[in-house]
């Protein structure tokens, strides 16, 4: 394997970096050597971690990325080490919770695969989902996933009680089976190909967020229906009144739009869960106004007035929405309390457990955890991996103890981490083999052959009672033990080493491979509204789109204070550009791509340098996304009115489909 | 205006042996440090200044950059400054400093205020202006070295930042410092500000891999420095981090006014009633002549 990782990165010369990136040789040297020389001479104290925004993950490539600062971690043994691994800032408060629930259509809440129209049975869907464990030679495997029957059962009698038995496969048949992709862009596309009929917008602007706003706003003209559920008006929810329609156009258009009034994030309770996985509880500070309501009062009343017409008049398949647990002392308006102590789970009957002696629970009770769970339906949990944060013992996402005994910033008592509250996972690699803690002065876990089992200030990941001697991996969530630089087939669309690829509009052929310069299978879309510059076209400027700290996404432009900030929308050029270009800042320049031309006014800096690439001056221009149609400056008349993600391509990384939003190509000129 | 803490105990009733914190000395001068180098200019802290004083949103224009306004105005006490700097070796430097009152230990404000109370500056340091005692002249923001107090064209009065001198009596910190996410705003004694201020400055110079050799703490010494505090990448280069003055220092008018101008004046009013007094001694009183008798009233 280290073979082929060499041989596959001889390629990446210092020249071929600088040549594909533009950073000079001496300073990827550098940097190289100081992200290294954290082990010059053996060293196994230090540790370094990699943070990186989610910009990384916006390219056709994005996955590849990731992938390969995982792979430099593992490497350096920075896994599992306190002030180590690869941490990504999420973009929202709430990303991680909502990828945690099942907020992506190809995961079930606690990353249980989705289940396909292969799947004939239930059993049939557990094969195909629980891995068996590979084990290298000498090595043991606990392979954790091996429990994955268990997760399955009690979140399917957490969805559906009673309903869910031994004999009906416990309700397997109600979960829906996906046949295809429900990505975000080939939602769309299907959207403005006309078979998506419906949206339901619930806090999110997808005529804003693109990427390609204009087959956004033309898939919603097709639609036949729209709900937007927000706390301003925003470009979604008026998307007939986008620049570019006509007063003709807009009678013309047949689609219903319904608005419901939805609370801020001041306005309700529940938890955040960070990318450090702590789910913490915060409270509403004050009462939604006038008609808005809560998240979950708008979904509650919309969920019982389907289960109420389904009652009343059938349907095609009425069993899965009937059968729906739904026992919450308010129907109408759960509260988040309710909802949190059902993820965590409890006992259905009486229950022990082999790994517990001495242990029971009783029926009713909340679980500890999800060593608990079983598959035989005497335990509910609606997402295994949050089992153990709300207990017997209370709320334990609502702590705020702020005691570190270890000093390692590990504040076990503040919130609760999944899983199990173990603040940094695959700790077991904080360890030698031996089980001795690399760092003897920062130690997370070790063996204590005494008690024969695994101690620490951490709770250790890993079988407590496994002892060094018999090389179980430390890597316990894949079967094989260890961690992954040669990912296993299928395991990404790519392949098992990542590779550089050219975003799929790019100023130059790929260095490496100019045949094949973009992601070989990646999905580009086909319809007249999908189209991609080129160089030769005259599209050659690198654009790049971003956040800006004053702003957050589309709805701080409702709010004066942040409008004060920065009040209206611009274009950031470099100097050298600007010069060429004849233009000074403050004056208007226009962007142009294969898909849209964006008007604003330019900020010429110099933070922005030409880049030496493939031999080529290029230049990078960068515009923040904050403005559209709808908010305090658009409708004083001070914007260009036009989404900045008219100009994005539909293009969008083949592993998470992120669209690629930061690179394509653009002209820029003078307006 | 601030009311001062100073609830120290002196004797305790029944008590036997010492009284427990008798004898510490209470360091009463309070400073704000910025640490530039972590600034990220988010501009957290103008929000939290306007929301805190209560100020209205106010309309801004887009002047190719990232700075809010230019200046700080009277409604408008803390704004970050954004600088675009080119190093010695050609590397650029993103420079982002907040600006607001200095709150100087000589303040060229109060020293050039003509107004009995309209300016006052409290023992911990914080130099406020008393909008009700203010006649509007304007001489204190000609007295300032850093472009600070701006007028109300409407009130004609002065304002500026208090460093939240309502918070501070309170116990609790200003509000900019209250908001800042990254920590790059520190509040407290002015000892400790500085200590901090120079550990952190020492940390910048001696760094093992990008060492800032030229880091400092300013607190100029021209105006018995200040109690705003800054740590800055380059102390050489202050005017770089949006025109902070290197060596900032009152209009010779006003010191001529307080030392030279004040005192003669002071002098020659002094004399004059000494003149007055003597004549009075040498001269004796001049004795009422006989008036016309008019009534006082028809006089007027």
């Amino acid at each position: 394997m280290y073979q082929l990782l060499k041989r596959q990165y001889s390629r990446y010369t210092p020249r071929m970096v600088s040549s594909i990136t533009g950073i000079p040789e001496a300073d990827f040297i550098k940097a190289a050597e100081l992200f290294t020389s954290i082990r010059n001479d053996g060293d196994m104290k230090k540790a370094a971690t990699i943070i990186y925004a989610v910009g990384w993950t916006q390219h056709t490539f994005g996955t590849q990325i990731i992938r390969t600062a995982a792979i430099l971690q593992l490497l350096l043994g920075n896994v599992g080490r306190a002030g180590g691994g690869v941490n990504a800032l999420r973009g929202h408060s709430n990303i991680q919770g909502a990828t945690d629930m099942g907020g992506v259509f190809d995961i079930l809440p606690g990353y249980l695969k989705m289940p396909n129209p292969g799947d004939a049975d239930f059993a049939t869907y557990l094969k195909r989902i629980t891995p068996t464990p590979s084990k290298p030679s000498e090595w043991d495997s606990y392979n954790y996933w091996s429990n994955t029957p268990k997760f399955a059962v009690s979140y399917l009698k957490a969805m559906f009680g009673d309903a869910a038995k031994k004999e009906n496969d416990f309700a397997f048949h109600y979960l829906p089976k996906i046949d295809r992709r429900y990505s975000w862009v080939e939602m769309w596309d299907r959207m403005y190909k006309g078979e998506i009929k419906g949206h339901i917008a619930f806090g999110m602007n997808g005529v804003m967020i693109g990427p390609n706003s204009r087959k956004n706003i033309e898939a919603l003209k097709k639609a036949d229906w729209l709900v937007v559920c927000e706390i301003f008006p925003d470009e979604t929810s008026e998307f007939w009144r986008a620049p570019g329609t006509s007063p003709e156009e807009m009678k013309e258009i047949k689609t219903a739009v319904y608005r419901l009034p939805g609370a801020g994030f001041a306005e309700k309770d529940g938890t955040f869960v960070n990318s450090a996985r702590w789910l913490q509880w915060k409270y509403a500070a004050v009462a939604p106004p006038g008609q808005a309501r809560v998240d979950q009062e708008i979904l509650a009343r919309i969920f019982l007035k389907i289960r109420e017409l389904y009652a009343k008049e059938g349907g095609k398949f009425p069993d899965a929405i009937l059968n729906a647990s739904w026992s919450y002392s308010k129907p109408e308006n759960p509260s988040l309390a309710e909802v949190a102590k059902e993820i965590n789970g409890r006992a259905l009957s009486d229950l022990t457990e082999d790994s517990q002696p001495g242990a029971t629970i009783k029926t009713g009770q909340q679980l500890p955890g999800f060593a608990w769970l079983k598959d035989d339906g005497s335990t509910a949990c609606g997402n295994w991996l949050y089992s153990g944060s709300w207990t017997e013992a209370g709320a334990l996402m609502q702590r705020r103890g702020t005691d570190d005994p270890s000093g390692l910033g590990i504040f076990p008592s503040w919130g609760w981490s999944w899983p199990a509250n173990r603040r940094v996972m695959y700790n077991r690699a904080s360890c030698d083999p031996a089980g001795k803690p690399w760092d003897s002065e920062r130690r997370q876990v070790w063996w204590n052959e005494a008690a024969h089992r695994w101690a620490g200030n951490d709770v250790p990941d890993f079988k407590a009672d496994s002892p060094p001697q018999s090389h179980m991996g430390p890597f316990i969530m894949n079967p094989e033990g260890i961690g992954r630089i040669f990912a296993p087939l299928a395991a990404f669309a790519e392949g098992p080493f990542p590779e550089h690829y050219e975003p799929v509009e790019s100023p130059i052929a790929n260095p490496l491979h100019p045949k094949q310069s973009i992601n070989p299978v990646i999905k580009l879309f086909n319809t007249d509204l999908d189209k991609y510059g080129t160089p030769e076209q005259g599209f050659n400027v690198v654009c790049t789109t971003y956040r800006l700290t004053e702003h957050y996404h589309y709805w701080t432009k409702n709010n004066p204070m942040n409008v004060q900030l920065v009040p209206e929308p611009f274009v950031e050029v470099p100097v050298e550009l600007a010069r060429e270009i004849g233009v000074e800042g403050g004056q208007k320049v226009r962007v142009s791509t294969a898909r849209a031309q964006y008007v604003a006014k330019a900020m010429v800096t110099r933070r922005i340098k030409p880049m030496t690439i493939d031999g080529k001056t290029v230049y990078q221009i960068g515009v923040p996304i904050h403005w559209g149609y709808r908010g305090i400056a658009e409708d004083s008349g001070k914007t260009s009115l036009n989404p900045v993600n008219l100009l994005s391509p539909t293009a969008m990384d083949p592993n998470a489909y992120t669209p690629e939003y930061k690179g394509f190509l653009a002209k820029i000129e003078k307006a | 205006m601030a009311t001062e803490q100073t609830l120290q105990i002196k004797e305790i009733s029944a008590h036997r042996g010492p009284v427990p914190g008798s004898g510490a000395v209470r360091e009463l001068e309070v400073a704000k440090l910025v640490d530039v180098t972590t600034c990220i200019g988010c501009k957290a802290c103008e929000v939290a200044c306007v929301e805190w004083n209560d100020h209205p949103f106010r309309e801004t224009v887009f002047d190719n950059t990232y700075q809010t306004m230019p200046t700080t105005e009277w409604n408008y006490y803390n704004l970050i400054k954004f600088s675009e700097t080119q190093r010695d070796d050609g590397s650029l430097m993103w420079l982002m400093r907040k600006d607001q009152c200095m709150h100087c230990a000589d303040p060229g404000c109060l020293r050039a205020c003509p107004s009995d109370g309209a300016i006052v500056q409290y023992t911990n340091g914080i130099v406020d202006f008393n909008q009700e005692n203010c006649i509007g002249c304007q001489y204190c923001i000609s007295g300032c070295p850093f472009n600070i107090p701006k007028f109300n064209q409407t009130t004609k009065k002065v304002h500026k930042c208090t460093l939240c001198s309502d918070r501070v009596g309170a116990g609790l910190e200003p509000a900019c410092i209250k908001a800042c996410p990254t920590g790059c705003l520190h509040f407290g004694t002015k000892q400790d500000m500085l200590q901090i201020a120079n550990a952190r400055a020492s940390q910048l110079r001696d760094d093992a891999l990008f060492p800032l050799p030229n880091a400092g703490v300013y607190d100029p010494q021209s105006i018995g420095g200040t109690h705003v505090i800054y740590v800055l990448h380059d102390i050489t280069k202050p005017e770089a981090y949006g025109g902070l003055p290197a060596n900032p220092r009152i209009p010779p008018s006003y010191v001529i006014w307080k030392y030279l101008a004040k005192p003669i004046g002071l002098f020659i009013a002094l004399m004059g009633l000494l003149a007055v007094f003597f004549h009075y001694i040498f001269t004796g009183p001049r004795l009422s002549q006989p008036e016309p008798t008019v009534e006082r009233e028809e006089q007027l």
